[in-house]
């Protein structure tokens, strides 16, 4: 059985912790209001500037997740799982990268195609807070929160994790949608 | 060339989204990689391809880029000498 430590949701320009608006934007394109949302976590780190789109939204989800919930900081690098499902995977930045090669004067930005895969918002997360446990990302239609579960069931019955971040980030054409959670085995 | 300079730390800047930093906050001669600007490997090819796309210059020699993209100062000679 699993319990869940901290939710948080971000979609339609704002923050939820645990089912509290925590910090809403009034408007404007997505990246906009990520970056509002950095600011206001106060987060210091330049390279999420570099970040495409779904990787600002799932930092962001996280660092909100530490910032709310510092007690994750007492698992070790190898114990923190990350489980993250999407609908879109890495299309839109596919598709922007596509542009540029596609275009009348071709550009094929190096920084833009080392997002061209859904994972690297993993590997963003991972190398920010320092965990190198198990990893998964799983592309389906639907937000299906049982299927997270069941794969942060099994790393943490197997013992190769003793937390797992479980998350849905989807990015595509502005439309976004980050629910991430903390998740650990029920009694722990 | 001082207007070469002024132009390459807009371009950095931009290209590589350095949203917190103004040209002013980079020095001429401060290395552009490591501990001076922090860029990576990534921002290399990125600035391989400003020069290729904003300045027609192509590098031949990888091994050349250490040198040119050492500072800004570096870099605006190796274009000052490029278009000549």
């Amino acid at each position: 059985m699993l319990q869940t430590l901290i939710n948080c949701q971000i979609a339609n320009h704002a923050l939820t912790i645990n089912g509290k608006q925590q910090f809403v934007a009034d408007g404007g394109e997505p990246e906009a209001f990520f970056k509002q949302l950095y600011q206001h976590l106060n987060c210091e780190y330049p390279k999420f500037y570099k970040m495409d789109a779904q990787s600002k939204l799932g930092f962001l989800a996280v660092e909100a997740l530490v910032q709310h919930y510092p007690g994750i900081k007492k698992f070790s690098d190898d114990d923190v799982a990350l489980v993250f499902s999407n609908r879109s995977s890495s299309l839109d930045t596919d598709a922007r990268f596509w542009k540029g090669v596609a275009a009348a004067e071709p550009v094929a930005s190096p920084a833009l195609f080392v997002y061209t895969l859904p994972n690297i918002v993993q590997g963003e997360i991972a190398i920010r807070n320092k965990w190198y446990g198990e990893n998964i990302f799983l592309v389906g239609e639907e937000y299906n929160p049982k299927q997270l579960y069941q794969n942060a069931e099994i790393l943490l019955q197997t013992g190769k994790a003793n937390a797992v971040v479980a998350m849905w980030v989807d990015f595509m054409e502005g439309q976004y949608q980050a629910v991430c959670e903390l998740l650990i085995s029920k009694g722990e | 060339m001082e207007n070469l300079k002024e132009q390459l730390k807009q371009q950095i800047i931009q290209i590589l989204n350095m949203e917190d930093l103004t040209p002013a906050d980079i020095n001429d001669e401060a290395p552009l990689f490591g501990d001076g600007l922090g860029l990576d490997s990534i921002d290399a090819l990125e600035l391989i391809v400003m020069l290729e796309q904003q300045y027609k210059i192509k590098i031949a020699n990888p091994e050349e880029g250490k040198e040119i993209f050492h500072s800004i100062n570096s870099l605006a000679n190796f274009i000052t000498e490029k278009t000549k």
